[in-house]
């Protein structure tokens, strides 16, 4: 592609999110990286030691001040920045693209929201990357259209090896992360569930904690989706063996059959079983074990959302909302 | 540069000793797993560093002598998790402490390197050199005929079109262990295309090779299997086959598929 008919992107924080949006910015046709911003120069060094060949600021401002064109952000700092960049971008005038969770509170999460809705014109969307594995779109699309017949109830996990001690950093720090493995990893999760019932939900309970870290390390809720959904249980725990990257499984119980989603097999009752391979056609895979499809996806849409007049990202900011709010609530569960 | 670089036909995952198939519920140990892979017939074995296989392969050592070590490195998703705690430049830091001030004198690694000083300058080639130097000091007992760069770090890596990283990997490769560097990829086209652009040698290419075009993604009117056939026909590369089967255990017929495509000289099974 022309590199003047590329979106050009400017990531913002380059933590390990931050490197790899930088790579995917790069990878994709349509966009080119045009800068990376962060407060930590040192972080601006060692991405251009990485081969990232785009001017480094310390600061949005800094490179608004100085870049002579740039369309959109992508915003890969910890959460509990989310809000005041995000605003500060859109009021710039870029489109906006934000990592997961949409922030550390709810009322942040509003304030994005409804700062969307003011900038009306600019592209939003959320990273969760997980809703653009085809995979899971085509389980959606099936489940919609009478696989199992009415669902029923459901059972919904996603578990990682990765906290046994005490963590140190904001990731893993109430006030700062909004949470443990609920907003950090089990989002995901939650963010499927809404693909494939329905955006809204209630939480009836909610139990776990802290096993390692100071913030919840398992959490399992019971949910129940509104309009003659299902009802069904939930659970996320990063401190369980035996998991070196995340695993989600999703079991739906309709009245007409069963269906079994994991990232890489969609199963009925009937024995039809629907490899991932089936579905993904990503031109340029990260890792297909760290959802690899489903950054270089998410990253297209949101570059074909922009280019194409009329159209929003697959999920933005208002979804993003949708979710944190469900996920708000199992927190009031938890601590209630 | 069209010669073969010998490597057995039958590479067992590493992965999928520490992490066996669902189905697999006979809770053996990874020593059991790994002989009976040998027994049916695996020649050697591709893996991250990991400790419950370092054992193992040191236990099989001596009966297996010609049991064939291919090590990948870094292991990333141990690196990921440090570094969501400490940074990636924290995470290699964390990794000298813990070989100790004499291991690292031991390994060179101050004098060659210099670290952790250029850790602490986080320059990203030299981190990953580091790593690499770490992670060969528990595999150089075995005299590994080629060493592999990881996957994630492999892709990312071209992403970001980072020439140095791979030509600095080749080159400690051969020079201080005489094995020949290969990478992992799921991007078998442009990675290869890449490397012949840089003219960096690296002939070893695992990529993966399957019926199911899994991971082998059109490029636009040609499918995955027509895109690897030229670059494959020009000599440069050496393809083992990787993910050549979507079902775990590997059935029988997807190797036999994958060694007689006259494609790929070896090919990786999971057990």
């Amino acid at each position: 592609m022309n590199p003047a008919s590329q979106l050009n992107i400017c990531v913002i924080g380059l933590g390990k999110m931050g490197v790899m949006h930088c790579a995917m910015s790069s990878a994709l046709p349509q966009t080119q990286l045009c800068a990376v911003v962060d407060r930590d120069a040192k972080l601006g060094k060692q991405l251009r030691s990485m081969g990232a060949d785009a001017p480094y600021f310390n600061s949005v401002e800094a490179m608004l001040n100085s870049v002579k064109r740039v369309d959109a952000a992508i915003l890969a700092t910890p959460q509990f920045t989310h809000r005041a960049l995000g605003e500060q971008c859109l009021a710039a005038g870029l489109h906006v693209l934000t990592e997961k969770p949409l922030a550390h509170t709810l009322a942040d999460a509003e304030a994005m929201a409804a700062a969307a809705a003011k900038h009306a014109d600019r592209i939003t969307a959320i990273g969760f990357m997980k809703g653009h594995y085809p995979l899971w779109i085509e389980a959606a699309r099936r489940l919609k259209d009478g696989w199992i017949g009415e669902p029923e109830s459901f059972k919904a996990s996603v578990n990682l090896s990765q906290v046994f001690k005490p963590m140190k950093g904001w990731t893993f720090t109430k006030d700062q992360a909004g949470g443990g493995v609920l907003i950090n990893t089990g989002i995901h999760l939650v963010h499927l569930l809404t693909m494939l019932f329905g955006p809204d939900a209630h939480v009836i309970s909610a139990e776990g904690g802290p096993v390692h870290s100071a913030v919840e390390d398992r959490i399992t809720a019971i949910m129940q989706f509104p309009n003659g959904g299902p009802h069904g249980t939930y659970s996320a725990n990063w401190s369980v063996e035996g998991f070196p990257t995340e695993a989600t499984r999703v079991d739906i119980e309709g009245d007409a059959g069963r269906m079994s989603i994991t990232d890489d097999w969609l199963r009925h009752s009937d024995g039809t079983a629907l490899h991932r391979s089936e579905f993904d056609r990503a031109a340029f895979n990260a890792s297909p074990d760290y959802g690899g499809e489903g950054w270089y996806n998410q990253l297209e849409d949101f570059a074909q959302a922009i280019i194409q007049d009329g159209r929003t990202a697959r999920y933005d900011w208002q979804y993003g909302l949708a979710v944190q709010r469900i996920v708000d609530a199992m927190y009031r569960k938890l601590e209630g | 540069m069209n010669r073969m670089i010998p490597l057995p036909k039958k590479i067992l995952s590493g992965t999928s000793l520490t992490h066996p198939a669902p189905n697999n519920t006979a809770g053996d140990s990874v020593s059991a797993r790994l002989e009976r892979a040998i027994e049916r017939g695996a020649g050697g074995l591709m893996t991250l560093n990991n400790a419950e296989i370092q054992q193992a392969l040191r236990e099989m050592k001596e009966k297996h002598p010609e049991f064939t070590v291919l090590p990948v490195i870094p292991n990333v998703p141990e690196f990921v998790r440090e570094a969501t705690e400490y940074g990636m430049a924290g995470a290699g830091i964390r990794r000298l402490l813990r070989v100790g001030f004499m291991g690292a004198v031991r390994l060179g690694i101050f004098g060659v390197f210099k670290a952790p000083a250029v850790l602490l300058q986080r320059d990203f080639p030299t981190i990953l050199s580091v790593l690499f130097e770490l992670e060969m000091n528990e595999f150089r007992k075995f005299n590994p005929p080629a060493v592999f760069l990881q996957n994630q770090m492999a892709d990312l890596l071209l992403a970001l079109n980072n020439r140095r990283a791979f030509a600095m990997f080749a080159e400690q490769a051969r020079d201080r262990y005489g094995a020949e560097p290969g990478v992992l990829t799921v991007n078998f086209v442009r990675m290869a295309e890449k490397l012949k652009e840089w003219d960096v040698k690296i002939r070893l290419i695992c990529a993966p090779f399957n019926r199911d075009q899994f991971l082998m993604p059109d490029i636009g009117d040609v499918t995955g299997d027509e895109s690897y056939a030229p670059i494959l026909e020009s000599g440069k590369f050496q393809l083992i086959a990787d993910r050549i089967s979507i079902h775990s255990p590997t059935p029988d017929d997807a190797l036999e598929w994958a060694l007689n495509s006259g494609a790929a000289s070896s090919a990786i099974v999971s057990c």
